[in-house]
């Protein structure tokens, strides 16, 4: 691992400083070399992480909490106890599944309390329409009311299984991902998903939309 | 990094609704945090620091204050000791006499200036202010004349002889002891 002083000081030493030279430059330091600089009290290394794995860490919080305020507030709350923690990060596990663990933890903790229940007692946005021409799969959605009871069935699911089939959905991490987060073998994570689809089939047939099989 | 649905019930006509199922879950966790997030973030971060800076200021600033509150007791206690000082001349000047012997003026002189100057002053300090007491000041003596003092003389008391008295004879007493009563 080449001994850098600085990740300004990196960008400083570029050939030819232009704006592409630097991103190229960004790009290629890894996180293992950003979290040594951060550790050293860098703060645009810990910048250039979380410009990383903001999307994972939001949608991780998402996951868990339904609501996007919620969401971007516990993944700020996330960022900065990585911040104070980065000392004790010692790199048994890579820095994005550290941080998507101690956002997982912020999530379940927040859903935990009175005032996180009652936020999610209101309706959210996403019981709506989708969007017209989207993809494939959100074409095949045209029926509105269906997808509304999906959603439903989806919200109605107990925490384990509705968090697994979520995080999976999310586009953003693989099953042993998952498992890591939620701290369960990763048998267990493609249960919940199996079992999760099931529950809102089940729904969804008991409301007459699809065939009871 | 989309994941292949596990087909863990092996029914292939349940793919249909599944994927429905994934495509509103999908939904649900989609979207991206606001540009706020970073910014927020950065902000947090970079105002952590501020509060630990002023921690040396801070001590610093309160390392100066006590510096000054030491030195401005010294320097008061020094006055107070040259005032004092002034304060035992004058008595001393007033109450003891030049020639008067120290017996007398030890008493006298620790008593009064322990009593003005708080205990504490020390030891040693009391002992500088009794040599003070004691020693009277150069320009005192100047003023005050020296004692003539006429140097002893002794005669010699002469013996008369010629009056006969003779010296008195003592004889030594003989003790005998007592016999059976």
């Amino acid at each position: 691992m080449p001994v850098v002083s600085g990740f300004s000081r990196t960008l400083l030493i570029l050939p030819d400083p232009t704006i592409a030279e630097a991103r190229r430059s960004i790009e290629r330091v890894t996180d293992e070399e950003l979290v040594l600089l951060a550790r050293q009290g860098d703060p645009d290394a810990f910048d250039q992480l979380v410009a990383r794995h903001q999307s994972a860490v939001y949608r991780a919080a998402l996951a868990a909490l339904r609501v996007r305020e919620d969401a971007e507030e516990v993944a700020q709350d996330a960022f900065i106890r990585a911040w104070r923690a980065l000392d004790r990060f010692r790199g048994e596990s890579s820095f994005r599944t550290w941080i998507l663990r101690i956002t997982w933890n912020r999530a379940i903790s927040k859903r935990r309390g009175l005032a996180g229940w009652f936020r999610r007692a209101t309706p959210i946005d996403d019981v709506a329409e989708p969007a017209a021409g989207d993809d494939s799969q959100h074409a095949a959605v045209q029926n509105a009311e269906l997808h509304a009871q999906i959603v439903s069935a989806i919200h109605a699911l107990s925490p384990k299984l509705r968090d697994a089939l979520l995080l999976a959905q999310s586009g953003d991490y693989q099953y042993d991902e998952i498992a890591r987060m939620l701290g369960v073998p990763l048998g267990t994570v493609k249960w919940r998903i199996s079992e999760a689809r099931r529950k809102v089939r089940e729904t969804l047939a008991t409301l007459g939309y699809v065939d009871a099989k | 990094m989309r994941n292949d649905p596990p087909d863990l019930s092996g029914r292939s006509e349940s793919n249909g609704i599944d994927a429905l199922i994934d495509a509103a879950a999908r939904r649900l966790v989609a979207g991206e945090p606001s540009s706020s997030l970073r910014t927020s973030v950065r902000d947090r971060i970079e105002r952590r620091r501020p509060v630990w800076l002023p921690v040396p200021a801070w001590g610093a600033a309160f390392a100066i204050v006590i510096a000054a509150l030491i030195a401005g007791r010294t320097l008061l206690d020094r006055s107070g000791d040259s005032e004092s000082v002034q304060q035992n001349n004058q008595r001393a000047a007033v109450s003891l006499p030049a020639v008067q012997p120290p017996v007398n003026a030890g008493p006298a002189a620790p008593v009064r200036p322990a009593a003005i100057q708080p205990a504490r002053t020390g030891a040693r300090q009391f002992s500088r202010r009794l040599a003070d007491a004691i020693t009277p000041p150069a320009e005192e003596e100047s003023l005050i004349p020296p004692l003539a003092i006429a140097p002893l003389t002794t005669t010699q008391i002469a013996v008369d002889t010629s009056s006969g008295v003779t010296p008195i004879e003592i004889e030594p007493l003989q003790i005998e002891p007592l016999l059976g009563q």
